[in-house]
């Protein structure tokens, strides 16, 4: 049996806690899904075989090395902003704590 | 309930246990008042703060807006989303969408005190939400006749829970067979889930009302798939969602005939989904893929539209078969169609 003052505080509770469990496991999640199939996308695009002659050849090789680089920029950036989101609430909870005292 | 009986021993580990329905209809007033005062608090307090000039206040508006925004995007997300097959299913409250849970409660508070079986009370609340008239429209119901009919039998409907036990075991057959109902697209039980369930129910009143519309159960979940695609969001962010996840083969098809009307600017009735089905088992007996049936209610839907309507039901589709069979003799372009989209489908 449940009483309503009960009920309430663990909703509170499960809310709470269900907020940090959103923003971190889910939003991990989510995040590195999408990094890597944006990763994965750029694989095709850039690495697409071509044919066997010598200029085509040259061709896929600068393609895969201009690949490369785009790719180490998509996880630099995606490394950014993933740190940023992630030191987000501790951070508002920093600058808030540090004016008060 | 032989049938209930039935579905718990099929599902050993599923139980229904929802605390607020343990509660008394006080305590479940209570706990909505201060909770719905809690967030409006919540919000209003979140604002000033993120307008205050004060540093501390600011960054804790911060902190409580990323909370407010979280509590946003979770609304409408059950506790939990459904289990797969083989996987424990545990507590089946977790997995009612939010609404279907207000549903559930709103028809329980009636039926404990203004009276009235639950099942009846249910059809009456869910009724009045927009899947639900989305459903029955689906069907060809006229959702205002539909309401006033079930006000009429739930006067009737003379039942009294002096036995809470009673209530809340009816509550559980329902959720449980809602649950049972839930298709490869479904991630929580929502309205439309209940609603089908509702129609399977063994209740003389509820019988009667289903048959005098001519719908049942049966045909109630043949158009959950659609509300639910239609009402998981546009056809742009399923578009997306499409490239970005497998879907079943149901799903595929709910959303490409959802294309369709939005594309020839038509509305698919469910015996026109019906028929073009029935047209697929006649011609293609074994055939699984449902390929041929859209491509039926897409011929059905481009014939509706250049005759000016904009609902295809099951004659159009039988139109559109004997169109095609014509065409496939004399392979010409039917001069009633000659449009450039027509064309495009029709000259092929």
């Amino acid at each position: 049996m449940t009483n309503a003052p009960a009920y309430i505080a663990a909703r509170f509770l499960q809310r709470f806690i269900g907020f940090f469990v959103h923003w971190y496991v889910g939003g991990t999640r989510i995040f590195w899904t999408s990094t890597l199939r944006v990763l994965n996308e750029l694989e095709n695009l850039f690495g697409r075989p071509v044919g066997g002659s010598p200029i085509n050849l040259i061709n896929w090789g600068l393609r895969v090395l201009w690949g490369g680089v785009v790719c180490t920029l998509v996880v630099f950036a995606a490394l950014v902003i993933y740190t940023c989101w992630f030191l987000l609430p501790p951070y508002a909870l920093f600058r808030a704590l540090d004016a008060i005292l | 309930m032989a049938t209930f009986t039935q579905k718990r021993n099929e599902h050993l580990d599923a139980y229904f246990y929802d605390p607020l329905l343990q509660m008394s209809y006080a305590e479940r007033l209570i706990v909505s008042v201060v909770s719905n005062s809690w967030m409006i608090v919540y919000m209003v307090g979140a604002a000033i703060f993120l307008l205050a000039d004060i540093e501390w206040m600011f960054w804790l508006g911060v902190l409580n807006s990323l909370y407010l925004i979280d509590w946003l995007l979770h609304r409408s997300v059950p506790q939990e989303y459904l289990p797969g097959s083989g996987e424990p299913e545990g507590n089946l409250a977790f997995y009612l969408s939010p609404r279907a849970r207000r549903a559930i409660i709103s028809a329980y508070n009636k039926a404990t005190v203004l009276g009235g079986g639950f099942f009846l009370n249910l059809a009456r609340v869910l009724s009045e939400t927009r899947s639900i008239g989305e459903m029955l429209a689906r069907l060809g119901v006229d959702a205002r006749e539909f309401n006033a009919k079930l006000d009429v039998y739930l006067g009737r409907d003379l039942v009294s829970y002096k036995d809470k036990e009673r209530l809340l075991a009816e509550v559980e057959y329902l959720v449980f067979a809602a649950f049972e109902n839930r298709g490869s697209a479904g991630r929580s039980i929502n309205n439309m889930d209940l609603f089908a369930a509702v129609g399977g129910v063994k209740n003389e009143q509820l019988i009667l009302l289903f048959e005098t519309f001519e719908i049942n159960g049966g045909l109630l979940r043949g158009v959950v798939l659609f509300g639910r695609s239609a009402d998981r969001a546009s056809l742009s962010f399923r578009r997306i969602r499409r490239q970005w996840h497998e879907l079943a083969a149901d799903e595929y098809f709910v959303d490409s005939i959802l294309e369709l009307e939005k594309k020839h600017k038509v509305y698919v009735m469910h015996d026109a989904v019906r028929a073009a089905m029935r047209y697929r088992e006649e011609r293609f007996p074994g055939e699984s893929s449902l390929g041929s049936v859209r491509d039926l209610i897409r011929d059905a839907a481009i014939y509706v539209s250049l005759k000016g309507d904009n609902i295809v039901r099951s004659d159009d589709v039988t139109h559109a078969l004997e169109e095609g069979a014509a065409r496939a003799t004399k392979g010409a372009v039917p001069s009633s169609l000659e449009e450039p989209g027509a064309k495009q489908i029709y000259g092929k």
